[in-house]
Order: structure tokens, then sequence, then C-alpha cells
């Protein structure tokens, strides 16, 4: 007890001098969480990681802290779980999709189409990058970090082996298929694991035919995956999937089916422009025995131009209004100044604003962002359009579909049954 | 016992009591407060009584999966009791290199069931050809080279024979302990009884271990019920449905389709299920004689 007495003055000597040093820490040290949907080794994350570091040389007391993902599944979880405890971080990727959307009803994170505007930026992004991530009523809540086009990539070799040159028309896909098939190759690798692709390859046939019109209506209950429309998709798809996927698709990811093209084992693989990299030479260009064509078209009675196709702006990422602060805005700033040519020089990625061109950088880049510039109405994306239960029936289905488990008109069911609980439960 | 005696007992019981109270009960109580409301994960939650629970009868996809787990824990249970009691009797029948044998066959309980499943997706994969088609191959069988995992036929088959695989061993070191708890003289008299090797095994070692034995089965049977991350990770329940289980539905209701509200229905399904599968099993014990485990 004595002891205590004695020491009572050091003791609080010391606590006033623990209070004295951790108070400017928290006034002064500003750090941001930020929960990326992405891989630590993404190019994007390491370009962001570069810009926050070279921000923290003038501005030592801020910091953004990259949370990566292992994978996208993951990362749901987790936002959903932190979502609805209210424990959302400061920034956090999300896509424009029925669940993000109740966060923005909630007033929870900024008006993105305003910071442009505040920043002075808004003309400086590809219009992909700010139609992709719009609502249906025009608001922006996510900020987008690339642009990137969707094509058909193939192998000039295999494709000079069966004798036949890119496809036009829809038809003319099948019918090039149909020769690969005969020449013993296989004709499309596809991941399987992930539903995105089969759900890009059923949405071909409907962009064509009546534009975004039909998974507008789908959506909304107005439209019927068994309507005409609806049945032609799932009959193409269940076309492609017992005929000209590789052999167990279902089974295969993402890695192997990239492996699977680019080993020059596949003839046609369908992939954004986000896998650039997989494709280029040594020069930094296409590799000679690879080349792309986009989105055939239908008919000469199509609802979408060719020029039309899937256009994505990639995952985006939404910032809490508690966190836009006045620092915050300054690091943007910093951050959208130096992204583009950092991202497309460095990351050797197609960043979502408008970079400098400059002389050594390789056609193909230049291509495909005019590519990009020239989209007017993009394809919209059924994965994100649609509600997460129908996504997760349609990719499950899909993978029946295509492998001859289930029937188009009982496919059809399943995803108009699905949809329905949805509308009748919102 | 004294009431001191019955005091203290509690004591030494309470931590546990604790724990399970918070780590099973009250998540058990929580998902069942959930169940009756229909409840995206935001937002307000709207009071649906046994909404939730009428959806789940007449849901078809929970049936498959239901089925699916059935004969996923039919199966898993017979090929685990089997592989595990070999491996035992194995461990009984060598004596040099007995530890070594033992962490070998012990090995795949330790591993990730993520390293685990990636082992096998590589060893049945097509492109690029894994060592399952490859011994096809080599055998001249070229024509039976596939993709089992992208089978709807085999897809369940293959994801309760890794699972198996995976846990086996804890079964085996379950009955080689119990094998090796048995009073040697017993088994001495069974020999100058004139009992040859099998039946040892049959009259004596196996009679001696019935308890265990149950107690295997009963741990067993509610682990398999609730199996999840083998199906998870290796097939995504996959193809189609064809290897969905009650759990990986489960956590696909939540976090894919964002049901709350159904998912904790069926997470209180899962729960009262396996509640029924050990009482099922310790009234079959005590009929045919056991004592209450």
């Amino acid at each position: 007890m004595n002891c205590f007495k004695c020491s009572r003055p050091g003791l609080a000597a010391m606590l006033v001098a623990l209070a004295a040093s951790a108070a400017p820490l928290s006034t002064e040290a500003k750090t941001y969480q930020y929960m990326s949907a992405h891989s630590v080794n993404d190019s994007f994350v390491k370009t962001l990681r570069s810009l926050v570091d070279g921000y923290k040389k003038d501005h030592p007391d801020f910091d953004l802290v990259i949370e990566t993902a292992a994978d996208r599944d993951a990362f749901n979880s987790k936002l959903r779980i932190l979502a609805s405890s209210d424990q959302l971080p400061d920034w956090f990727d999300a896509d424009p999709e029925p669940f993000f959307r109740q966060i923005v009803e909630q007033g929870k994170v900024i008006d993105v189409a305003k910071l442009y505007e505040d920043l002075g930026i808004s003309d400086r992004f590809y219009p992909i990058s700010l139609s992709y991530p719009k609502w249906d009523d025009g608001a922006l809540s996510l900020i987008t970090w690339q642009a990137n086009a969707e094509y058909f990539w193939y192998n000039k070799d295999l494709f000079a082996k069966a004798g036949v040159e890119p496809p036009k028309t829809i038809d003319d896909l099948l019918a090039v298929l149909a020769k690969l098939k005969e020449a013993g190759i296989t004709p499309i690798s596809i991941d399987g694991k992930d539903y995105w692709p089969a759900m890009r390859y059923l949405a071909i046939p409907p962009f064509r035919a009546e534009g975004n019109g039909f998974i507008d209506k789908l959506k909304a209950g107005e439209a019927k995956m068994s309507d005409p429309t609806g049945i032609a998709a799932a009959k193409f798809l269940q076309t492609l999937g017992e005929k000209y996927f590789q052999q167990g698709f279902s089974s295969t990811d993402y890695t192997a089916a990239l492996d699977l093209f680019t080993s020059g084992k596949a003839a046609v693989y369908y992939m954004g422009t986000w896998e650039l990299p997989s494709f280029l030479g040594e020069n930094g260009d296409l590799k000679p025995n690879i080349g792309y064509f986009t989105m055939p078209i239908g008919s000469d009675k199509d609802a979408s131009p060719p020029t039309d196709w899937f256009a994505v702006s990639g995952i985006g990422t939404a910032v809490l209004k508690t966190a836009d602060t006045p620092e915050m805005r300054d690091f943007l700033k910093y951050l959208f100044a130096n992204y583009a040519d950092k991202a497309l020089y460095e990351g050797h990625y197609l960043p979502s604003i408008v970079p400098t061109f400059k002389p050594d950088l390789p056609p193909i880049y230049k291509r495909i962002l005019d590519d990009i510039a020239g989209v007017k109405t993009f394809a919209k994306v059924w994965d994100v359009q649609l509600d997460p239960s129908t996504v997760d029936t349609m990719g499950r289905e899909d993978t029946n579909l295509a492998l001859g488990q289930t029937t188009p008109e009982d496919y059809a069911a399943a995803i108009d049954q699905s949809i329905q609980t949805y509308l009748q439960n919102k | 016992m004294s009431r001191s005696r019955s005091a203290s007992a509690w004591l030494y019981v309470l931590p546990a009591l604790i724990l399970f109270t918070l780590l099973v009960i009250v998540p058990i109580i929580w998902s069942l407060s959930f169940s009756v409301f229909k409840w995206n994960g935001i937002g307000a939650k709207v009071f649906i009584g046994i909404g939730n629970y009428v959806r789940m009868w007449n849901d078809g996809l929970f049936r498959r999966a239901f089925v699916n787990n059935l004969i996923f824990a039919g199966l898993g249970t017979v090929v685990q009791v089997v592989l595990g009691m070999g491996m035992a009797i194995l461990l009984m029948s060598i004596t040099r290199f007995r530890d070594f044998v033992k962490v070998a066959y012990f090995i795949p309980c330790v591993i990730s069931s993520v390293a685990i499943c990636q082992i096998f997706a590589k060893l049945f994969a097509l492109n690029p050809e894994g060592v399952f088609n490859a011994l096809l191959g080599a055998a001249g069988l070229a024509a039976w080279k596939g993709a089992p995992l992208s089978d709807p036929h085999l897809a369940l088959v293959i994801v309760t024979l890794v699972d198996a695989y995976k846990f086996c061993a804890i079964y085996m070191v379950i009955y080689f302990s119990a094998f090796m708890g048995i009073d040697a003289q017993l088994l001495e008299a069974a020999e100058l009884d004139g009992a040859n090797w099998w039946q040892r095994y049959v009259h004596v070692r196996f009679p001696m271990i019935r308890t265990v034995f149950l107690i295997s089965l009963v741990v067993l049977i509610s682990g398999t019920l609730k199996g999840f991350d083998v199906s998870y990770i290796l097939t995504g329940g996959g193809p189609g449905a064809s290897s969905e289980l009650v759990s990986t539905y489960m956590y696909k209701t939540i976090f894919n389709s964002l049901n709350f509200g159904y998912g904790s229905a069926i997470a209180v399904f899962l729960a009262v299920e396996c509640l029924l599968a050990v009482a099922i099993m310790q009234r079959l014990f005590r009929s045919s004689g056991q004592e209450r485990m």
C-alpha cells in the first residue's frame, strides 16, 4: 500500500506524458480503410499503393490501408456481413447491383457524380467508365478505375488450320465453331467455375435482338425468359455447351481456361481486356498468333449496332460519407491527376481516365481504347443487373443447361420463378 | 453425491458450459429468431412467422440438397468407418515404423481443406491433364478420360470420398487407441483358448470397443450431416446442384442470395436434423442393450 502511495505521482506523470504524446496522433493522423475486391498482386492495387505512397511523402499523416481479397466470393461475403452489422469501411468495392443499391438508398455513400464535378474531372473519363456504374435513374455512386472491352480472342493458327475466318454474325460464329470442331480443335475455352462467362454468351442473342431492352424488362418482370427471345438465348447457350465448350468446362477455373487458350489448345476465348497482358508478346503488342473479334451481330434487323458490345469498367469503389473529408478530397485530387498514366504505363492496364498517349505506347492499347471510346451503348451485364438470388439460380442453371441436364424451357421456367419471387418479396 | 461434491462438479463443468452456451446455444437461438423474418442483411426485417419454413418445404433445390446430404452422410460414414477401422487394424498388426505410418496416415487430417481440394481438383483435371487421366491414358484406357468433377453423376461421390479421405484418420486414431486400451490378459486368454487372429478381433477386440465405435458413429453422422468445406471448395455444390449439401445451400442462400431469414431457417433445420439423428441413434443403442452415452 505504501509502495502504491509512493509511486502515485510517478504514475500520474506517466499518464500525462502518455496523453500528451497520444493527443496529436488522434487528432492529426488520418488513416482510412479500403476493402478491395482485388487480389494482392493485382495491377490496380499496386498502382493505388504506389500513388498512396507518393502522396504520403508530402502528407505523412495521411494513409489509405488497402485490404485485398482472396477471391470475389470471399469479398462479397465479408462485405455483406459488414454491411449488415453497419461496419462498412471508408472505401469499399461494389458493383451497381441491388444489394449495393440498398446501401446507397440508406444514404451511406457519397454521390460520385458530384465528387467528379467538384474536382472538375467529369470530362476526363471514358464514357463507359461513367455510364457502366450508373443506376437506371442516372445517379452515380461508384468510382471506376478501368475501361475494358470484352472480345472474342482467337488463335490465328488454329483458325487457319480449320480454314475459317473471324465471324461477323452469330450464325457465322456457330459455323466457325463447327468447322473448328471438325478439324479436331477444341472450339471454346471457358471458365465454367465462375458464373459470368456463360452469362455473357447467354446475353448475346437478346442484346442483338432487343438491345438492353430485354434485360431491363426481364429484371422488372415485364419480359420472361420463357419468351421467344429468352428461349433462343437458352438454346444458343445449350448448343455452345453441348458442342463447343471444352470437355469438363464446369470444373475449369479462370486460370485453367486462360491457360488452355494461351497454350494453343483452344481456338476461341471470350475475355475482357483486363487480361490483355496475357495476350501480349515481348514487344508489348499482341502475340502474332492471337487476334480478336467483337460480339457478332444477329442480323440486319438487330436493335443494337455492331459497334456496341460488352464493355465494362470493372468493379467500382464507394466512399462512405463519413470519409468525405477535406483530407480525402485532397488525396483524390492528387490520385485522379496521376492515376491514368501510372495505370497505363506502369500497371499496363486500361484506365478509366483518358491517359496521355506517348509514342512508345504499343498500338494494341491505343486500338482498344479507341474501340472503347466508340461504344455508344454498352451491353448491360446480366450478373450485375439481376438480383443476387436470380444470379445464383442462373449461374447454377446455366451449367445444367450447357451440360444438357435441363431443357431450355425448364431453364427459362426456373429463371422466371426466381425473378418473380424476388419481385414479390421486394 | 454430497452437495459440496455436486457443487464442485458443476464448477468443473462451468467453463465448458459457458463456452458451449455462447458458441452453440446462443447462435441457434439467434438463427431461430432470424428465421421468422424476411431480411436481406440490411434494411428492415419483416416478420413472416413460419413463412421461411413453408418455403423450405416447397423448395425443390433444398430437397435436392437434403437428399444429397443423406447420400453424403451415409456413404461418408461407411467409408470413414471402414477405412478408419482398416487402418487401425493395420497399425495394430505392425510393430516397426508404426509411429511413422500413423503420422503418414494422419497427414490429410492436418492439411487444410483448401489444399486437399486443390490437390484433388488437379488430380482429376482434364486440362491440364491430371494424374487420374494420365494413368488412364498409360493403361490404354484413353477413351475413359474425362473430367469427373464436371460429371453430375460423379461429383457427389467424389466429394464424399475426398471428405472421407481427409477425415478417416481421425477414426483410425480413435479405434487404434481403443484397441490399445484392451486388457492384454483377455487377448492372451483368447489366444490360449485357440482363437486365431481374426477370431480375436471378432470375439474380443470388436466387442470391447463397441461403446467407442458407437460414439464414433454419432460423431461421424452428425459431422457429415453438417459437411461443408469439401463440397464448397471442390465443386461449389455443382455441376448445377449435383453436389449441393444443406450447409452449402444455406451459405449460398445467406451470402449469395442475401436471404438471411431463409438461410437462418435452413440453419435451424440443420441443427434440428443433427439433434434428431443423435437422438435416434441413442434410442437404437439403448434398445440394443447399450448404456446411455
